[in-house]
């Protein structure tokens, strides 16, 4: 199965064959549909078959177990570790057919050379390759390099345009990320020190599922110290407050497909390895008290701040950015909130990287339109360009949470969960929620309504072709729909109740 | 093991790149020789190829790069501090101190590899150019290896192998983007680096 991991590699080597510019978007729409479309599959595959006949199946055995190659260092052991597949490779597949588009106009006008496209398309492939290892990492060192791998192959596609404040945003980007990995090296260290101790031999001692079963003999006071570093480390990358400085930078200097892979996946890909520890740190403590206030805390200090921020944006990416930080706050504090919480943060990450990518793809078509990022700059868009502005609307709309959208039910979930444990803190995450909410709204009415006085004459005469980034927009949208809709109901709620469990 | 920390205090006070640089290779050859030692004491098959390949890529293509990359923009060599050299000295015996003081505290914490870390962060604190947050940054690497080495007794050749080559592609990358900050603002200056605020 590990295999198909090659298709990235050959992925990354066809940008440097491949001679024109368009041969190159080519063949990486090509590697794309293969690579996304074979882990699609399998993921397809083994979670519905896992669901029908339960995990330890001797289907899944033979077919996943049986692949010898590196058994050690990768494992998909469990329902999560697909869900997450099947979000990286479909977020990649929509990702890149927005590329083509959107790498494909910007070279025509030459802001992009050829060797710029050339290593867009080498990078991006890379990118997916490291973040599904790190999903897969059963080997905490595997598991480091590959987090690490993310940092250093995302970096060059922030300094894309060689502009002074995309440096300065990869510098801060690649500065802060390493530091904060760095530091989880240390705490993953700890975690494998702490096996040792309990008398696992050097190799078991690396390897999380071993590590797992070993938890009842960990010293606790150790174990604490471990994750404390390891949340300060990986919450570097998954951007809780504090830490989150490098976040609305990176986000809103790359191109925008790369900032939907960022947003959309990355986020996720980190709080996944971060979920995973904190298991990790519950079993050996017993109960889980300790780090369920440690992330509710994280997640509602990100989210109020996130809300100062988004008050008053100038930039519509940068809007994006921190609406990212506040769903990763939102995500942590649900993590916080027991069984239901995991449900409602197992949904929500669903719906928030179909939702954030769908933005950030308009997003782009809104900037090669109009040539800016200011909000103040991009005005009357429902005239200018009504096809994109109208998906930006839906797309507002769905992100934050208005009911068809499945971010109502999982916040609805959540909210819910909160007024049980935590009832005061839930009503200022509600209240700051819908400070996001009207900022956000009153900036995209800006947007797409306001009138500018000069020149809306000329702007108005030629109307909007439609591209291929809509037709994956609108795809997106109507996916959050009916999977909203379908999320409602009990057996799609017990087969995200089995994910959530599963981790 | 005294040397890894004593050159990296030295390298804390050098207000030139090279000397700096110089510092740098001695004290990760001082690193390599702690993984020699440990891996013979707990009786590795290949005591020192890990340690080979250690010492060809920190102590030898790291500074390399570094030094590459600061002549092909004639960056000037004489490095900014916020701290006189004096007062960094002065600084490092506080965190040497702190150090002791943890590693005491918590048995699970070797002192080398604390004041490692702690050393770097202050580095890419004190200093305001790239290149020293770039070495502030291969230190506290270097402190966290020293910890692999001396709780753990070392990783798996190829995971070691990969962890360098992940650092030393991250070194290369931040070269590279100091090259293009270099061009652009005429400084290795972090200060001029202010245009993303709110």
């Amino acid at each position: 199965m590990f295999i198909f991991l090659n298709i990235f590699l050959f992925a990354a080597a066809s940008a440097f064959l491949a001679r024109t510019e368009k041969q190159i978007r080519m063949s990486a729409l090509f590697f794309a549909v293969l690579g996304s479309g074979a882990f699609l599959l399998l993921s397809a595959v083994f979670l519905s078959g896992a669901f029908r006949y339960g995990w330890n199946v001797p289907f899944a055995a033979n077919w996943f177990y049986a692949d010898r190659m590196n058994l050690d260092w990768l494992r998909a052991s469990s329902y999560y570790v697909w869900f997450m597949v099947a979000l990286i490779s479909f977020t990649y597949l929509t990702a890149i057919i927005a590329s083509v588009r959107y790498i494909g106009e910007e070279s025509r006008e030459h802001l992009l050379t050829l060797d710029k496209v050339r290593l867009y398309f080498f990078c991006v492939p890379l990118f997916i390759l490291s973040m599904l290892i790190a999903v897969f990492a059963d080997h905490l060192g595997v598991l480091w390099i590959a987090l690490e791998g993310t940092t250093l192959t995302t970096t060059l596609l922030v300094a894309l345009y060689r502009k002074d404040a995309s440096i300065e945003a990869a510098w801060k980007f690649i500065i802060l990320c390493s530091v904060g990995i760095g530091i989880s090296m240390i705490g993953l260290l700890m975690m494998v020190h702490a096996g040792l101790e309990s008398g696992l031999d050097v190799f078991k001692a690396f390897s999380y599922a071993s590590l797992r079963e070993q938890t009842g003999l960990f010293p606790v006071d150790a174990v604490k110290l471990a994750f404390v570093f390891i949340l300060v480390g990986i919450g570097t990358k998954v951007g809780f407050v504090p830490m989150h400085t490098w976040l609305p930078d990176a986000h809103s200097k790359t191109p925008s497909p790369v900032s939907a892979l960022l947003s959309g996946v990355l986020l996720n890909v980190a709080f996944f390895v971060l979920l995973r520890f904190k298991i990790l740190t519950d079993s050996t403590l017993g109960d889980s008290t300790w780090t369920d206030h440690l992330m509710i805390g994280f997640g509602l200090l990100s989210v109020v701040v996130a809300a100062f921020f988004i008050l008053q944006p100038r930039n519509y990416k940068r809007m994006l950015a921190y609406s990212s930080v506040e769903h990763m706050g939102l995500m942590g504090f649900a993590s916080g909130l027991g069984p239901v919480g995991m449900l409602a943060l197992t949904i929500h990450s669903v719906f928030h990287t179909l939702a954030k990518s769908a933005l950030f793809f308009t997003a782009g078509e809104i900037l090669l339109s109009q040539k800016t990022t200011k909000i103040s700059g991009v005005k009357n868009l429902m005239k200018k360009a009504p096809i994109t502005a109208t998906l930006f609307a839906l797309g507002i709309l769905a992100i934050i949470a208005i009911p068809p959208s499945g971010l109502f039910t999982s916040e609805f979930m959540l909210v819910g969960a909160g007024l049980l444990s935590v009832p005061w803190l839930t009503i200022v995450l509600l209240l700051a929620l819908s400070m996001i909410a009207f900022s956000m709204l009153k900036s995209t009415m800006i947007m797409l309504y306001a009138v500018d006085e000069e020149g809306t004459q000329e702007s108005v005469d030629h109307t909007e072709r439609f591209t291929l980034t809509h037709a994956v927009v609108i795809t997106q949208i109507v996916l959050i729909v009916l999977l909203g809709l379908l999320v409602t109901t009990p057996t799609v709620q017990n087969a995200f109740t089995l994910i959530s469990q599963s981790i | 093991m005294g040397g890894t920390l004593l050159f990296a205090i030295v390298m804390m006070g050098k207000p030139r790149l090279p000397a700096m640089l110089r510092y740098f290779a001695l004290s990760s050859l001082c690193l390599a020789g702690l993984i020699v030692t440990s891996s013979l004491m707990h009786g590795e098959e290949q005591p020192y190829t890990i340690a080979a390949i250690n010492v060809f890529f920190k102590v030898i293509l790291a500074p390399l790069i570094l030094m590459f990359a600061a002549k092909k923009v004639h960056a000037s060599m004489a490095l900014k501090f916020y701290l006189r050299p004096t007062a960094t000295y002065f600084v490092a015996l506080l965190i040497l101190l702190v150090s002791v003081f943890v590693s005491m505290k918590m048995p699970g914490a070797p002192y080398l590899s604390i004041a490692l870390v702690l050393l770097g962060l202050m580095f890419m604190i004190v200093r305001k150019d790239l290149y020293s947050q770039i070495i502030g940054f291969m230190t506290m690497e270097n402190g966290i290896a020293a910890y692999g080495v001396l709780m753990i007794g070392g990783f798996p050749f190829m995971i070691e192998t990969g962890i360098l080559f992940v650092v030393i592609t991250g070194a290369v990358l931040m070269a590279v983007l100091s090259r293009h900050v270099q061009e652009l603002y005429a400084t290795g200056d972090t200060e001029s680096l202010t245009e993303l605020t709110e």
